[in-house]
């Protein structure tokens, strides 16, 4: 029945329509109540729904049309009140009060009903007819939870609605209700009081929870995960010896056994899934309840960072062995070396063509090359794992775990959504450093960001480049880029004006992430790479090719070579790859890989090279980004200190590696 | 900064309970009443500790809300009989 017509969510503004303008319905709620799924089914259209609270920052748009009728649907972002406590909350204020929405569905969360109530009494303030969408309704039958709608449609005088967004359930029901709106009716009473009284009158049954279903879910889901029932029996057995336990688990588990190839990299993972595996059977013996348990070990500090060390490590055999080695030499060595690259050479005649594509600086041997075999294994893979904790729940426990660390640097624990987002792009995270509730840690999140936090891409090829030294450069790495960025902040919060706010987040549940919603969002990411990054690759190729015909590359190389030969101990080729970093971080990082990989570079240099493209300048777009959030002469100071900073480090690492000659 | 008064000798911090603890939210700090209202927790509503370090977390209905100890010690509470 809803026949969805297009979505424009990129601008942000309306579409334009030669018919008169459509109804608006605007969709609000807590975070978390899965606003943006419903969005996604009114209007048929995917926007990525992750599981921390306050991720869609932006005002989404979609239309969809209803017995002949257009409405346009506004995607809110997730607010507790509408007090408007961060510029996030704002948005959602600023939506109600400027757009004028013919309808305001709130949705809401029957698992949480006196809290959902107490918005619906805040939003009857605004006069707007209302419809409230109880939503997660699947959570709720699983855990007994009953609610009657007509009864509570007639004590708040809304219509109530209860769904599924994520299978769709009552969504049909919702869109047949769009025209029975109503208003609510607290008349003046205090909402604590009415929401009190009516919550006594709606009868709500709460049964024990029955967590098993949650638990044998998330069994199958690992066992396919990693492939093999009989190589983790194998495993397990050599590395654990619990035989009887394991067997045990995969009978519960229905004896889902996969494909019986596991590849060598799949097994070193699973090798750093054993320690997770182990309270995961122990955990059966007394407990079936395990995502809730896992949701609480990894919010405690002596269990939450084992698990974070595991959880990383997950990561880095993933991204580092898989991507980086297995993917990258596939596709570098087999596809473009081997084929690609030669079948274009045979066709291509030697000359100014020849030398455009696959010269030295060549749009195809080195951009293409670059962008498709080496940076697009490697985010491919990071993404897939980053989308899986996104959607899991896990990232705000981490938030929880370092708070106090935030607290150091002026900032508090929510910085981390942030931090661990510009792990994704530090671009799209510098946006969302508004949802920080002050000026100033909005500024030092920002700052911090373009200092000290590596894309998904570049990251990506980091692991996959250091991955190949030893874990003590990888510790190297790291630690002087996270020491760095802890002591800027720790030096930046007594400088900059103004205050810290009070850290209080909303812990969501653990949920199983559904595949499917997996693989959309690292499809959606994979191709926005394409479309925003691989464009660039060839640009920043061409403008390298024709600085090299103009005789312009040496001069420049040769300008900046005593800085980079003298001070940092590097090839002076580097200065090229730092000059590629800013076009974009990951396609400078590709090019160290490709030097680590012709073994142009020392441990030493790697470990120095690779902490100063870190450090040093943000790209291109992050620069806009900065100049739009925090104005072009904060932008230029902080880009300018950045990399005079970031040398500086580097200098310092290289003399200290030098002096202490350390086995890399 | 003066955190809410605790003259009713019943009424503890909510960092004075320990990890599973239940109680009743008596009385908010100023600042903070408008903040904590939206996730749902305001006088008489009934919650429960999980955790207190790193962060204090407690439970209100079915949302677990992460607190940091100096919030914490600015909501004021009166505790319940966990048998009831």
């Amino acid at each position: 029945m809803p026949i969805q017509l297009s979505v424009d969510h990129i601008s942000g503004k309306p579409r334009a329509s030669r018919r008169p303008s459509p109804r608006k319905i605007a969709l609000v709620g807590h975070p978390n109540v899965g606003k943006s799924a419903l969005f996604c089914r009114l209007t048929s259209k995917y926007v990525t729904i992750s599981n921390y609270p306050g991720t869609t920052v932006d005002v989404f748009r979609g239309f969809t049309t209803v017995d002949g009728q257009e409405y346009e649907v506004l995607d809110t972002p997730g607010i507790q009140s509408l007090t408007a406590e961060s510029e996030d909350e704002r948005v959602t204020a600023d939506v109600l009060k400027h757009e004028k929405p013919d309808l305001v569905i709130q949705v809401g969360d029957g698992k949480n009903l006196r809290r959902t109530l107490l918005l619906t009494a805040q939003l009857s303030h605004l006069k707007m007819p209302l419809l409230l969408a109880l939503n997660m309704k699947d959570e709720c039958d699983r855990k007994g939870i009953t609610i009657d709608g007509t009864e509570l449609s007639r004590l708040i005088g809304v219509p109530v609605l209860q769904t599924t967004a994520t299978t769709g359930e009552g969504v049909g029901a919702l869109l047949d209700n769009v025209e029975s709106r109503g208003f609510c009716l607290l008349n003046g009473h205090p909402p604590a009081e009415w929401v009190d009284e009516i919550l006594d009158q709606v009868k709500v049954e709460q049964p024990e929870h029955d967590a098993w279903a949650d638990f044998r879910t998330l069994l199958v889901t690992l066992a396919v995960l990693i492939g093999s029932a009989l190589h983790l029996e194998n495993y397990l057995g050599a590395y654990l010896g619990w035989p009887t336990l394991y067997k045990a688990v995969f009978d519960l588990a229905g004896g889902t056994a996969g494909p019986a190839y596991l590849p060598e990299t799949l097994a070193v993972a699973v090798g750093s899934l054993a320690p997770v595996l182990l309270p995961f059977l122990l955990g059966l013996r007394f407990d079936a309840n395990f995502p809730t348990r896992f949701g609480i070990w990894s919010r405690r500090f002596l269990t939450g960072i084992p698990i974070l060390i595991v959880a990383l490590s997950v990561v880095y055999q993933l991204v580092g062995n898989l991507g980086a080695q297995v993917l990258v030499g596939v596709l570098e060595e087999v596809v473009f070396g081997a084929y690609l690259l030669p079948a274009l050479g045979a066709v291509v005649p030697a000359g100014f063509v020849y030398d455009l594509l696959l010269g030295e600086y060549g749009a195809v041997s080195v951009g293409l090359t670059y962008g498709i075999a080496i940076v697009l294994p490697v985010v491919s893979t990071f993404f897939i794992a980053f989308s899986f904790l996104e959607d899991s729940g896990y990232l705000p426990r981490l938030a929880v775990l370092s708070d106090r660390l935030f607290k150091r640097m002026g900032l508090n624990g929510k910085a981390f959504l942030p931090m661990v987002l510009g792990i994704g792009c530090v671009t799209m995270a510098t946006m969302t450093t508004r949802i920080l509730n002050s000026k100033k840690e909005r500024l030092l999140a920002s700052i911090l960001l373009a200092l000290g936090i590596p894309c998904s891409a570049q990251l990506g090829v980091i692991l996959g480049i250091i991955s190949g030294i030893s874990p003590l450069a990888t510790l190297v790495v790291f630690g002087t880029v996270g020491a760095q960025v802890f002591l800027a902040g720790h030096l930046l919060s007594r400088i900059l004006p103004g205050k810290r706010s009070d850290f209080v987040l909303e812990i969501p549940p653990i949920r199983t992430p559904l595949w499917r919603n997996i693989f959309k969002k690292t499809t959606l990411r994979v191709k926005w790479f394409l479309r925003e990054a691989l464009p660039l690759f060839v640009l920043g190729t061409l403008i390298l090719f024709t600085l090299d015909r103009l005789n312009l590359l040496s001069r420049m190389v040769r300008a900046v070579e005593p800085v980079v030969t003298g001070l940092l101990s590097l090839p002076s080729q580097t200065a090229m790859v730092f000059f590629l970093g800013f076009l974009r971080r990951d396609y400078g990082a590709a090019g160290l890989f490709d030097m680590a990989r012709n073994n142009a570079l020392t441990p030493v240099q790697i470990v120095v090279s690779l902490t100063v493209m870190t450090l040093f300048v943000p790209c291109v777009a992050n620069f806009f980004v900065l100049i739009k959030e925090q104005g072009t002469r904060s932008a230029l100071l902080i880009t300018g200190l950045i990399s005079v900073y970031a040398i500086l480090v580097g200098a310092v690492l290289n003399l200290i590696l030098n002096t202490w000659s350390l086995p890399l | 900064m003066a955190g809410p008064s605790s003259d009713l000798p019943d009424n503890l911090r909510l960092t004075d309970l320990a990890v599973g603890d239940r109680a009743v939210v008596v009385q908010l700090d100023e600042k903070l009443e408008m903040r904590l209202l939206g996730f749902g927790l305001f006088p008489g509503v009934p919650v429960e500790v999980r955790q207190k370090f790193p962060a204090c977390i407690i439970r209100c209905e079915d949302t677990e809300i992460a607190l940091e100890k100096d919030v914490a010690s600015r909501i004021l509470v009166r505790r319940v009989d966990s048998a009831e």
